[in-house]
């Protein structure tokens, strides 16, 4: 359960180091990359403790995501309101969706679960599709960064603005290791694996899911309201479900029921992403350069090479292995 | 039945039952599986419910912790209408059950098991922010718990590498677990070896005299040792509702019952 994995730390700890490494002395490219990839990371963690923890396969994680890119751009733009508030309303905005949508999804489960989430994440993807008042289709543009000219740095800068993402998601991957650590997080284990029998040994089943639910809302809603500072516009595109299926294979080929490995499937999912889709890339490798143009083939292939060598995502595999190598 | 255990436990005098199921009737479709049963357990008595295989033993023990809700009839813990609580209400009210199929949490190790039920016993299950480790009151009750059971030798091993008499025997430990008013048993000894269920039946001798027991057993020679009384089930009716050796000696029961043994 808890305890019994001797890489997390480890394998974080590595993370961090990667992270620091990229980032110092990187170019304007790199930093988007990296922010880009704290960010998803920061989503997969958060997915990661319904699907990997409680056992909740939500395919609507983007719902969040786009509520809390919306709310921060609202309150921004049309509000004025500085990014900090901002990003704590988009924060309580995700946690309310999640808590109004959370009291009818966690009545089913299994594959009418993933069905109901399904819908929760298209019909927020239609409302903001739809709705004028967000500019429609075209969504919003002009969403600030925050303003630390009070500590003398510009988060206009990628630089700054990656090392500020980065500094999040370790700080919600603390929050989430806290969660999953304590008899809350004993309890979603407990639940995944053996729901009747947690029930009447007295367990409030539903009030756990429901907290789970709107918790993993929340801090969806807060790595939206990051999207949404990072590229400085917000489009319904985000809620899309697509997006929620990314952010779920992240956690598969990351490894399920572990943090890092849904960080590490974040990064492994968008740094594909870039370099599959660059012709440099293939060129470096001495293949013709037109595969760019079939990066999502080839990123295809990969992950079925990944499900079949990896069932329990590459942290899984990395533990196996290294269970293996200490027996031998 | 003693009036002493009554009163040691506080709940009042044994005019009050701690467990009141009053006319409890089910039916699965056009099956009548249980027909106005009424069982009445006085504070710390041990009480068999035997019947054929299909008699709705199961479904009235369902009925009472909760799992089903009856289509008529009412079920009262110290004088409490819980006929519309959920099974969880019911165990925080006191309120244990075994299953007749073990329903352990399997991937994880006996520890893991008996920690999970001892925090929801202390109420910590929602603290989501001080580590589980750092709870050793949870901890501490669930090792002295696996030493009182004889599992402490098996505290650190996957449920799953269990033998099925262990396994069985957790079963029970886990309900024990919630410190329980009342105890469900399901067939405890379902698929034990005779040495087994010489083992299951000490166990149960053993557990405190205050605790209410409801068994389930297909064994009759189990409850005729541990029952004060005995409820006889057939086709969903009361058949009979007595002493062991009141059922052991009458010719109805032997007729419909152990006469088919």
């Amino acid at each position: 359960m808890i305890g019994r994995d001797p890489l997390h730390l480890p394998v974080a700890a590595a993370l961090v180091i990667a992270a620091g490494v990229a980032w110092y002395g990187g170019d304007f490219f790199r930093h988007e990359v990296l922010a880009e990839i704290a960010i998803y990371a920061i989503l997969a963690m958060s997915l990661d403790l319904l699907v990997g923890y409680a056992g909740l396969v939500s395919l609507g994680h983007a719902a969040f995501f786009a509520a809390g890119a919306y709310a921060t751009a609202a309150c921004t733009v049309f509000f004025g309101w500085p990014v900090s508030a901002a990003t704590v309303a988009a924060v309580g905005c995700a946690a309310a969706l999640a808590a109004v949508a959370g009291v009818f999804v966690i009545r089913v489960s299994g594959v009418f679960f993933i069905m109901i989430t399904l819908a929760l994440g298209q019909m927020v993807y239609a409302y903001f599709f739809k709705a004028s008042e967000f500019g429609k289709d075209d969504g919003m543009a002009g969403i600030p960064r925050p303003d630390l000219s009070m500590i003398g740095l510009d988060a206009t800068d990628p630089q700054v603005f990656s090392a500020l993402t980065l500094i999040a998601a370790f700080g919600v991957w603390a929050l989430l290791r806290t969660v999953v650590g304590s008899p809350f997080g004993a309890m979603l284990v407990a639940i995944h694996r053996n729901e009747s029998r947690v029930r009447a040994l007295g367990c409030p089943v539903p009030r756990y899911k429901l907290a789970a639910f709107v918790l993993a809302g929340a801090i969806g809603g807060f790595a939206g309201s990051l999207i949404a500072q990072h590229s400085g516009f917000v489009s319904p595109d985000l809620g899309f479900w697509t997006v929620s299926g990314e952010v779920l294979i992240m956690v598969i080929i990351g490894g399920m029921g572990s943090l890092v490995g849904a960080a590490l499937g974040a990064v492994v999912m968008v740094l594909l992403r870039h370099e599959l889709s660059h012709r440099a890339f293939w060129e470096a490798i001495g293949l013709p350069a037109d595969l760019a143009s079939y990066w999502q083939f080839v990123m295809g292939l990969i992950f079925i090479a990944i499900v079949l060598l990896a069932g329990d995502g590459l942290y899984g595999r990395l533990l196996t292995t290294w269970r293996r190598l200490r027996r031998s | 039945m003693s009036t002493t255990t009554a009163h040691a436990r506080g709940h009042g005098s044994t005019d009050t039952p701690i467990l009141h199921a009053e006319a409890i009737t089910h039916t699965f479709g056009s099956l009548l599986v249980t027909d106005s049963v009424t069982l009445e357990l006085a504070p710390g008595e041990r009480h068999g419910l035997i019947g054929p295989n299909g008699a709705g033993k199961t479904t009235l023990f369902n009925i009472i912790a909760g799992e089903i809700v009856p289509d008529s009839g009412s079920v009262h813990l110290g004088g409490v209408d819980v006929t519309r609580l959920k099974p969880d209400r019911r165990a925080r009210l006191g309120l244990a059950r075994s299953f007749q199929h073990n329903n352990l949490f399997t991937d994880l190790t006996v520890r893991e098991n008996l920690s999970i039920a001892g925090a929801i016993a202390h109420r910590v299950g929602h603290v989501a922010w001080r580590a589980f480790a750092r709870h050793r009151e949870v901890h501490a009750s669930a090792e002295s718990l696996a030493v009182a059971l004889g599992l402490e030798e098996v505290l650190d091993t996957v449920v799953r590498h269990l033998s099925y008499g262990t396994q069985r025997q957790l079963e029970i430990a886990l309900a024990l677990a919630l410190d329980p008013m009342i105890l469900l048993l399901d067939e405890p000894t379902a698929g034990m070896s005779p040495e087994e269920t010489a083992a299951m039946k000490a166990m149960i001798a053993a557990l405190p005299a205050s605790l209410t027991l409801l068994v389930i057993e297909h064994d009759m020679e189990v409850l005729f040792d541990l029952a004060d009384r005995i409820t006889v089930l057939d086709y969903g009716k009361v058949l009979l509702q007595g002493t062991p050796r009141e059922v052991r000696d009458s010719d109805v029961v032997r007729s419909r019952y152990l006469g088919m043994q």
